[in-house]
């Protein structure tokens, strides 16, 4: 039968696939061939699918197990690297049933070799403010995700120690989202846990709590300091654009182009460059 | 439909038009709409033509030999009459309050969330007339119509499962259960843990 459908040429077809979200996308997939043809394989499509592998439940041994079982089998193993992005539901619930508490050891044991090598984003953020993150959880990803290019940790208590974990087993990573982080510790405002990574090109990391052992408030005698000066060579703009009221002076490595922006932007702030 | 009333309508809003110079456009059915050059400029294709119309008649005036003011006809043999109708309707109207730019992703079903309410109430039509209307819009290349109508149809897939999606559209599900089980794992893969 004919439809509506079949009277929009293709070009017509994929500027309404433009306007759609991932969850769209993946809906409008699962109506018909010609349309998850047209998703996934026309090279005049730019809004692909974005693969998710999506962990719900609450037990890091079952996680664990479960992905070293699948990475295990060859029905599964294939398909596991399909997956780009990583995304935890029921990040506040993980741990809670969980007996024995794990110890990372015995679950990096159990994960050893076991890797998801298509997995660039991992979503590990609340939905909600937490402040009992199973930071075990948080401890383990970095080791199976040596392609990850962005972690978001948005309104989980995750600590300057878990970001260290990821720098260092992370190296392209060039974004890392930690809105609203509740770590009753901080994150170090030097930028020192994450200065292993060299990629790192985008901090957002609004309403968070932040810890200083340098005298970075010394600017005049400490002219190579300024925010996470340890790990950003590249800071981009939108850090600084969103930081709070209170911020009055500003060290960087901004490029000219953005500190004019900056300038009519928040003009309250003084750049100290 | 009544074609008489719209040109009526058409050619009201040429009369009242400042820019003094009309561009009849002619319809599939042949019927003809007269509009200020102003409104038809907004079409690519028409503009074009009237391009290519100004080389030719480089030589000539402005005024044919009886001393009237000569109009210039542009056929558009794939727009219907009620459709165009509608894309001059916007045209005008865009003159006058230009539609903002509609966000993409769409994020809203609701299109009077993402765009203003004229033009929000102006794609409230039948799936067909909005459909054709795409179809006019990009035939003459109107980009704020094509992102208007094509943004409309997005947001008539926004939040809906794939069985609505189909009963939307009247799409035939031609996916077996196992096909359609190895896209959704090719898509999504949910563990439980």
């Amino acid at each position: 039968m004919t439809t509506k459908w079949d009277i929009l040429p293709l070009p017509i077809v994929i500027e309404i696939i433009s306007w759609l979200n991932q969850d769209s996308v993946t809906d409008l997939s699962l109506v018909s061939k010609q349309l998850n043809n047209i998703i996934a394989n026309e090279p005049g499509n730019k809004n692909k699918i974005i693969p998710v592998f999506e962990i719900r439940g609450n037990s890091a041994w079952k996680f664990a197990n479960k992905l070293r079982h699948h990475f295990l089998s060859n029905s599964t193993a294939n398909q596991l690297q399909v997956y780009q992005l990583m995304r935890f539901n029921d990040v506040h619930k993980f741990g809670r049933n969980d007996a024995p508490i794990p110890h990372p050891t015995q679950l990096l044991h159990i994960l050893k070799n076991v890797q998801m090598k298509g997995i660039t984003t991992l979503d590990i953020s609340s939905p909600f403010p937490t402040c009992c993150t199973n930071w075990i959880l948080s401890y383990i990803l970095p080791n199976i995700l040596p392609q990850l290019r962005g972690v978001d940790f948005s309104n989980t208590d995750i600590s300057d120690g878990i970001l260290q974990r990821f720098s260092q087993f992370c190296p392209h990573l060039e974004k890392i989202t930690l809105q609203n982080n509740n770590n009753t510790f901080g994150i170090s405002l030097s930028g020192y846990s994450m200065c292993s990574s060299k990629n790192l090109k985008e901090i957002n990391m609004d309403d968070t709590v932040f810890y200083m052992y340098d005298r970075i408030a010394d600017l005049n005698n400490h002219q190579e300091m300024f925010l996470f000066y340890q790990c950003c060579r590249a800071l981009q703009f939108k850090f600084v654009r969103n930081a709070p009221p209170v911020l009055r002076l500003l060290r960087s490595d901004l490029t000219p182009e953005n500190m004019r922006m900056l300038r009519l932007e928040r003009p309250g702030i003084e750049l100290v460059n | 439909m009544d074609v008489e009333d719209s040109k009526e309508t058409a050619a009201s809003t040429a009369d009242t038009s400042s820019s003094g110079v009309t561009i009849q456009l002619i319809s599939k059915e042949g019927d003809k709409f007269p509009v200020p050059i102003t409104v038809s400029n907004m079409s690519e294709l028409v503009k074009s033509m009237m391009d290519d119309k100004d080389d030719d008649d480089d030589d000539d005036d402005d005024e044919d030999d009886d001393g009237k003011e000569k109009i210039t006809e542009i056929p558009l043999p794939n727009v219907k009459s009620e459709v165009l109708k509608k894309v001059i309707e916007f045209c005008e109207h865009h003159l006058a309050e230009p539609m903002t730019e509609i966000e993409k992703p769409l994020k809203s079903q609701n299109m009077a969330d993402v765009v203003q309410k004229w033009y929000a109430d102006f794609v409230d039509l039948e799936q067909v007339l909005l459909f054709e209307l795409i179809l006019a819009a990009n035939y003459m290349d109107i980009k704020p119509l094509l992102d208007l109508t094509c943004a409309t149809v997005a947001s008539m897939i926004k939040g809906k499962t794939p069985d609505e999606i189909r009963a939307t559209f009247n799409i035939t599900n031609d996916f077996s259960p196992e096909e359609e089980a190895q896209v959704r794992e090719e898509n999504k893969w949910c563990e439980e843990a």
